[in-house]
């Protein structure tokens, strides 16, 4: 196997292993989840092409979310005027935000797939449905003949109560 | 905005149904709020995670192709097909790096024992017959297969460098150093031959009196710092501090004192002038150099090891780094990629000392209560490797720990060293009464692969060892720096079992079952990398590992 390949291999490694925390910060920045996967996918070419020039690949997940941050502002101005696309000031302070949430990715999904459990059946297939890509909860709701808003407001609560048992599970863990 | 109407307009924003009066006014609540934005951040990541989580694998034909060859790693599948040729490319790739290497099963394993044995300390020689201890060594190269490490005795003899750079110790508290190219004689711990090459010799009033001959001039030092060097049928002497008798055939004896030197030819008379500390090593230059060499040496280590801990099939990539902030002195992180978080070792009682070179840190263990714990869950699999550097400094115990898992519940290995030096290698197994088959104690039935003898009392020397075992045919494999050694099958094989790891110790076995006595089999000895696999690697693979490490 030659140096390329290996080399390759490697970034595509440490790419797996960072790509939901580098969705996760990019989803803040633009709009829609569309959005966040052309984003993350300009980001990671930018990043392979760029791969020789990082000293130490320990450090490759800050790297990463440098070239994401630059991407996602650089595509939020391919971006027509809507409501969705917030101001240039809100986004970079959003860029330099960090959440309550400190645990690394694993550790949170896991949080995430042990708090899924804890829903009843009902209420998991309704919050894993409308984050299908390409569902809006609209469709959603239109789809499955129930009231638009009432079902918002299930999603809403949803994903609160999720919140909250995810902070808990990793503060249980002494991970948050 | 109460956190209500701040949580509607979040989720508005997210499900794409933001109307514009809407985003200015949660808008304004993010830009005047840090905690707001910190929420935001929360619930964005959380949206990120779910759509993950909800995705449908694969739409493509070709990227179906990609994940149906992945493992069964959910998240993993999902991701390899949202990158369409990236990631078919990459599986194409892992797949190739985890099956594509050939199995060499023409290794002969008496050819390896008989090579290994030199590389031993001979159990005829006693410590009392050597004169010194060769105390630094530089990126030296030796004649022939001669290997020297740091810290090794030096019995009296030839000692001959092609080059690179050692120091020498002696008994006697005299130091010499060796730069490039030399062949010495070492006579005693008071009496030494240079018949070519440069030395610095360094000698402390203990050692006053120390002699070294060269091919045209004795020399008896006097308490002091010189220099010789021998080239053909030239020899030198630089006296840097202090003063030493030169002895040359057919003409007194003579004191060179600090700053003179001598230098003497067989056909052509002595000749005394000024000495030139600058031809020779110093010791302050020898510091430097070694230091520099044993950085490189480890930036080198560190980018061969990026490789290895990006194996499709590591599980355990302990790389025993020790952390500057001594927050993390108890920390044994794995290195293996993607990273288990839950699987990083915690070092008990074992120290920091130094590892294979000075800079590499490696744990020491040595008292009954030394060990690393480790936890690497209960997935099955149908095979293992571990491979690791250890120094044994002594074989106390019967049974001397490498890798113990706690319970030795059915499917799990213990790989330890006896007494006789054999590596010792045993998976557990739940007794399933095969017709005619042997049971052993208890309900368990463990095989016992055993390599020949390969360790001495007090080796003291770096080694690398290896286990492979595939539970698809009960066949275990073992490898000491880099070569076979044993490899042999089970009669109690059956259809169907795997291995798996769950809790385990590196260098003892602990955390007994309750009311089962438990013998201590704590190692004496180092261990500064430790590798773990979840399937057996080739004999090329496990002697790729090995020359990646002993470099």
């Amino acid at each position: 196997m030659n140096e390329d390949s290996s080399s390759y291999e490697t970034f595509v490694r440490l790419l797996i292993e960072e790509e939901s925390a580098v969705r996760a910060y990019v989803r803040r920045l633009v709009p829609t989840w569309h959005d966040v996967e052309e984003v993350v996918q300009q980001t990671s070419l930018i990043a392979w092409k760029k791969f020789d020039e990082l000293d130490d690949i320990d450090r490759f997940g800050g790297w990463l979310m440098m070239i994401a941050r630059f991407e996602s502002l650089k595509y939020r101005r391919s971006l027509a005027r809507s409501p969705l696309v917030f101001s240039d000031k809100l986004t970079e302070q959003l860029a330099d935000a960090t959440g309550t949430i400190a645990a690394g990715d694993a550790d949170r999904q896991q949080a995430l797939e042990r708090c899924l459990q804890k829903l009843d059946q009902a209420k998991r297939d309704l919050i894993l449905k409308v984050h299908k890509p390409g569902v809006t909860v609209r469709e959603y709701a239109q789809q499955n003949d129930r009231p638009e808003q009432a079902v918002y407001k299930s999603v809403q609560r949803l994903r609160q109560q999720l919140l909250r048992c995810i902070k808990q599970t990793l503060a249980d863990q002494g991970l948050s | 905005m109460n956190d209500l109407r701040f949580t509607e307009l979040v989720s508005a924003w997210l499900d794409g149904s933001l109307s514009e009066t809407e985003s200015a006014e949660l808008q304004t609540a993010l830009e005047n709020s840090a905690d707001r934005r910190s929420d935001f951040v929360d619930v964005c990541g959380l949206d990120a995670d779910l759509r993950l989580m909800s995705d449908v694998p694969c739409q493509h034909e070709m990227q179906a192709n990609a994940c149906n060859d992945r493992p069964v790693v959910h998240s993993l599948a999902i991701r390899a097909c949202k990158w369409g040729l990236l990631a078919a490319t990459s599986a194409v790739l892992l797949f190739a790096i985890g099956y594509g290497i050939g199995r060499d099963r023409n290794s002969d394993a008496t050819q390896h024992l008989a090579m290994s044995e030199p590389a031993s300390t001979p159990q005829d020689e006693t410590v009392e017959s050597g004169c010194a201890v060769l105390s630094r060594v530089v990126d030296a190269k030796f004649p022939g297969d001669t290997q020297y490490e740091e810290g090794d005795s030096l019995q009296p003899g030839q000692f001959k460098l092609l080059s690179g750079a050692v120091q020498i110790d002696f008994f006697s508290g005299a130091t010499m150093l060796i730069d490039d190219a030399a062949n010495v004689n070492l006579i005693s711990s008071w009496e030494a031959e240079c018949a070519h090459g440069k030395i610095t010799m360094r000698v402390p009033p203990p050692a006053i009196g120390f002699r070294l001959n060269l091919p045209e001039m004795k020399i008896v030092d006097l308490g002091t710092e010189f220099a010789v060097e021998v080239d053909g049928d030239d020899s030198s002497l630089h006296v840097f501090e202090g003063e030493v008798e030169a002895h040359v055939p057919g003409s007194q004896m003579q004191v060179i004192r600090e700053g003179s030197s001598l230098k003497k030819s067989t056909d052509s008379s002595v000749v005394a002038g000024v000495s030139t500390p600058a031809n020779f090593p110093s010791v302050e230059e020898f510091e430097r150099r070694r230091e520099e060499y044993y950085q490189q040496k480890t930036k080198q280590w560190r980018e061969a090891m990026n490789k290895v801990r990006s194996h499709e099939r590591i599980i355990g990539c302990y790389q025993f780094r020790r952390w500057p902030d001594k927050k993390w002195d108890r920390l044994v992180n794995n290195f293996a990629i993607p990273k288990r978080r839950y699987s990083h070792g915690s070092a008990v009682g074992a120290r920091w000392v130094e590892g294979r070179w000075p800079g590499k840190p490696a744990l020491e263990f040595k008292s009954p209560g030394d060990r690393v714990r480790i936890n690497l869950k209960r997935t099955k699999y149908q095979g293992l490797t571990m491979a690791a550097w250890i120094r044994v400094d002594g074989l106390d115990r019967k049974y001397n720990a490498l890798l113990m898992s706690d319970g030795y519940e059915d499917g799990e290995p213990h790989w330890q060293i006896d007494q006789s030096g054999r590596l010792m290698f045993s998976v557990s197994y739940d007794r399933s009464s095969p017709p005619g088959g042997r049971t052993d104690n208890g309900n368990r039935q463990s095989k016992v692969f055993y390599s020949p003898p390969l360790f001495g009392a007090s080796d003291r020397r770096w080694h690398h060892v290896a286990v492979t075992f595939d539970a698809r045919t009960s066949e275990a494999v073992q490898y000491f720096d880099g070569k076979e050694v044993s490899r042999e099958g089970s009669d109690h094989h059956h259809e169907g079992r795997s291995v798996t790891f769950g809790t385990c110790e590196i260098g003892n076995w602990g955390l007994p079952l309750e009311g089962v006595p438990f013998p201590i089999r704590n190692l004496n000895g180092r261990v500064d990398e430790f590798l773990i696999y979840q399937e057996p690697l080739s004999g090329d693979e496990i002697a790729a590992l090995y020359e990646l490490g002993s470099q």
